[in-house]
């Protein structure tokens, strides 16, 4: 075969690898995954930097036992790991009727700067910051206000993490920590749906 | 040959890019939020029942911003000097003066002539002027210039007023049905009902329903 012959099929070759890799980025990006049945986690918009973490006290007062029960949560139940990697931080008291109960800020870091993945009050991630590839989340702190009624404790902590971790909220027709509150019937303890995405991502 | 070689490369690698470029756009559509916002008011009466005055008006210049960590047990808030929009540094909050137009319920501090500060989550900066215009933010910032209907509770210091509701104390009575101020201004219905209500039709509603409660509690 001559190269005249030959190149046309090399490139087309080239052309499909290259359209295949964008639509594999493509899916991971958008939505972390083909959802089924099994996996209808919703994708953040970023992911966590490391296959561990270490939680810490920042006045979480009467959160801090659920925080401590959420990391040992994920530590035991994901391939997240406790102890060395990105600091999650919490802080529970009085915050005032700011339209929100809880919420969660994490941060990239590019070039020696730390860059919010999040906008306040609405807390909608700002996508140049924080994404699942370059920018990726290497330190959390979160906000529980108690001005308001909190949710249950292990459902909050669990569902709060799960937003560091790259998760966003669920549809109430699934069980899982990532729905709101409003949904009812809130679980404790750590779901499939979660599970599975974090085991794929880290 | 070489050169076409190279020529379609460029065209892959170019069009790889827009592709990129495609998935970035696209990236934004799916808009989460990581706030766990306060479930909406099911009726009038919870929703006027938090709010210590409810005025209609314009938002006034930012009186001052900064960081903050909560309020202490005696209600005093608590300010934090970190680096601004690092980690650590707090909350970040801003405090308008309101132009107040009308008032439908008062605690006695409009009528003793105190200034109404509202006080919100977040920085009115550029960048977030920017992001707000998202439709499907669900909590937008507010910036000057802003008119509303607003309820408004007191914050643990009481040198301001916030959104207990968050987009749900802060209602669009400019058209000819009340909207919630979030990003996608959604016609306000209360839970289980279809009813649309006009901004005047509303704002007796709720002169009525703060006459019935304060008489109620009497």
């Amino acid at each position: 075969m001559n190269t005249r012959l030959r190149n046309p099929f090399r490139i087309a070759v080239a052309s499909v690898r290259n359209l295949l890799i964008v639509v594999a980025l493509m899916i991971t990006s958008i939505f972390g995954g083909i959802a089924t049945v099994a996996n209808a986690w919703q994708y953040q918009g970023w992911l966590w930097a490391y296959s561990s973490f270490y939680i810490a006290d920042y006045g979480a007062g009467s959160m801090w036992p659920f925080m401590v029960s959420a990391a040992n949560g994920y530590d035991s139940s994901t391939d997240l790991t406790q102890g060395s990697g990105g600091l999650i931080t919490a802080q529970t008291n009085n915050q005032g009727p700011t339209g929100w109960v809880g919420g969660a800020a994490p941060f990239s870091y590019i070039n020696g700067q730390y860059y919010s993945c999040v906008w306040w009050p609405s807390l909608v991630p700002i996508f140049g910051n924080c994404n699942g590839y370059d920018r990726k989340a290497v330190r959390a702190d979160l906000y529980f206000n108690t001005y308001y009624p909190l949710p249950e404790g292990n459902y909050l902590a669990r569902h709060e993490m799960g937003h560091v971790f790259g998760l966003a909220h669920e549809s109430c027709s699934v069980y899982t920590v990532m729905k709101v509150p409003n949904c009812g019937n809130l679980p404790s303890a750590l779901q499939s749906d979660e599970i599975g995405f974090i085991n794929l991502y880290y | 040959m070489f050169t076409l070689n190279q020529r379609q490369h460029r065209n892959i690698k170019l069009l790889a890019i827009l592709t990129l470029l495609l998935v970035q756009a696209c990236a934004r559509l799916p808009i989460n939020s990581t706030a766990m916002l306060v479930p909406p008011p099911k009726n009038m009466v919870e929703l006027t029942s938090k709010a210590d005055i409810i005025v209609v008006g314009e938002v006034g210049e930012v009186i001052q911003q900064g960081y903050y960590g909560g309020y202490d047990a005696a209600g005093k808030l608590i300010p934090r000097t970190g680096e601004p929009d690092k980690p650590g540094s707090g909350i970040p909050f801003t405090d308008f003066g309101l132009k107040i137009e009308r008032v439908l319920k008062d605690d006695g501090s409009i009528a003793a002539g105190q200034p109404v500060i509202l006080r919100m989550t977040g920085h009115p900066t550029e960048e977030v002027r920017r992001l707000n215009a998202d439709p499907q933010a669900e909590y937008p910032m507010t910036f000057p210039g802003d008119r509303h209907l607003f309820l408004l509770s007191k914050t643990p210091d009481n040198s301001a007023y916030g959104l207990y509701y968050g987009a749900w104390s802060r209602l669009i009575v400019d058209g000819d049905v009340v909207r919630v101020s979030s990003g996608a201004k959604e016609p306000l219905k209360f839970e289980g009902s279809e009813q649309l209500f006009s901004p005047a039709e509303f704002m007796n509603s709720i002169e009525q329903t703060v006459q019935q409660t304060s008489s109620g509690s009497r």
